[in-house]
């Protein structure tokens, strides 16, 4: 549900990227998602095709979510571990649950490519 | 100029096999972000503790907030309510003369930093120690978006059900700290607090949880103890006597 205003927000910043290095004809945006954020790719992607239909600039740009990894550092043996599992999120070698998230809560708007 | 083919744009341009992409590395969300530290910042320096309430629709975030009022001097907090229609909530506090400030998002699921904005421009806030934001009712999309909180409040009641930190684990991960609420009914239902409470541990282990009852006024003095810790400590304010109403 709250992807479309986020979804109307990626395509804000593409547009004022495209106007700022001046990009007339982008042909892929490409945007990192984090495993922890709730934003559904699926539903980024329904949204994104639908308002692109109203932007000229981006008749041609297909959108590539990239997944980034939930990553942890356990503040115990140091140790980092890729979370797999949102319920499970402990040391992968020690089993402490006393971790700090290192990576997964991003959405980047990576790339603009021109061309491909 | 592009260093890599000289085609006269930036250095963040580079040119990759006869096409060009063009390196952004920028938060989608940073529009909100921004206004949500200008937020934090504000309410900062005025040394008030921002709460961002959330919980399911009918988890008892009002009944939450009239509790701790008990224990925390009505004087001392304001809420900005969050919910899709009516002023049933701000009406409900302004009784128990909290000062309230409603926002209706209307089809909105979340609050955003801008709303929480407009309404501090809106309010007076300068005597105040608390600001409770209470969220639009819903497990899942207030998680994600930062308001301008210090910390994250979740209520959780007991009749919603065992699985909920299961079925929405990214509500609780931030947390400092879950209420277990309409803690009388776990009984009457077939709440399993073991299975409930091992759940959350795997999810967010630092979280204070606490349990509370609206048949029991008192089960609300530890949040608000909670609360005034909080702020103690975040502010590093120390008491020479006690402030608390008893």
């Amino acid at each position: 549900m709250h992807e479309l205003a986020i979804t109307q927000n990626l395509i804000a910043m593409v547009d004022a990227e495209c106007k700022k290095h001046q990009i007339l004809t982008p042909t892929r945006i490409v945007v990192d998602l984090g495993f922890f954020t709730t934003y559904s790719k699926d539903s980024i992607l329904f949204y994104y095709n639908i308002l692109r239909k109203d932007s000229p600039l981006l008749r041609k740009a297909r959108l590539q979510i990239n997944t980034v990894n939930g990553k942890i550092r356990c503040l115990d043996c140091h140790h980092e571990t890729i979370v797999k599992d949102p319920h499970m999120i402990l040391c992968q070698k020690c089993h402490s649950l006393n971790v700090q998230i290192l990576q997964g809560r991003e959405f980047i708007l990576k790339e603009i490519c021109n061309g491909d | 100029m592009c260093e890599e083919c000289g085609c006269g744009e930036s250095s963040s341009v580079k040119k990759n096999d006869n096409k060009h992409s063009m390196i952004v590395n920028r938060s989608v969300t940073e529009a909100n972000d921004l206004l949500a530290q200008q937020n934090l910042d504000f309410l900062s320096e005025k040394k008030i503790l921002s709460i961002n309430l959330m919980g399911a629709p009918g988890s008892g975030k009002t009944t939450f907030i009239e509790g701790i009022c008990n224990y925390l001097k009505p004087a001392d907090v304001v809420v900005i309510q969050g919910d899709l229609e009516s002023d049933i909530d701000k009406r409900r506090l302004e009784a128990h003369k909290i000062q309230s400030y409603q926002i209706n998002t209307h089809s909105g699921c979340h609050l955003t930093s801008a709303m929480i904005n407009k309404a501090l421009l809106d309010l007076d806030v300068s005597k105040k120690k608390y600001l409770i934001i209470e969220n639009v009712g819903n497990l899942v999309c207030p998680a994600n978006v930062n308001i301008g909180q210090h910390l994250n409040i979740v209520v959780s009641s007991t009749v919603e059900g065992t699985d909920k930190p299961q079925k929405y684990p990214y509500i609780f991960m931030d947390a400092s700290l879950i209420v277990l609420s309409k803690y009388d009914l776990a009984d009457k239902t077939d709440f399993h607090e073991e299975q409930y409470v091992r759940d959350l541990h795997h999810i967010n282990a630092k979280a204070a949880l606490l349990k509370t009852s609206s048949k029991d006024a008192l089960s609300f003095k530890p949040a608000a103890d909670f609360l005034d810790h909080q702020r103690d400590h975040l502010f590093s304010i120390h008491h020479t006597h006690s402030r608390k109403k008893m």
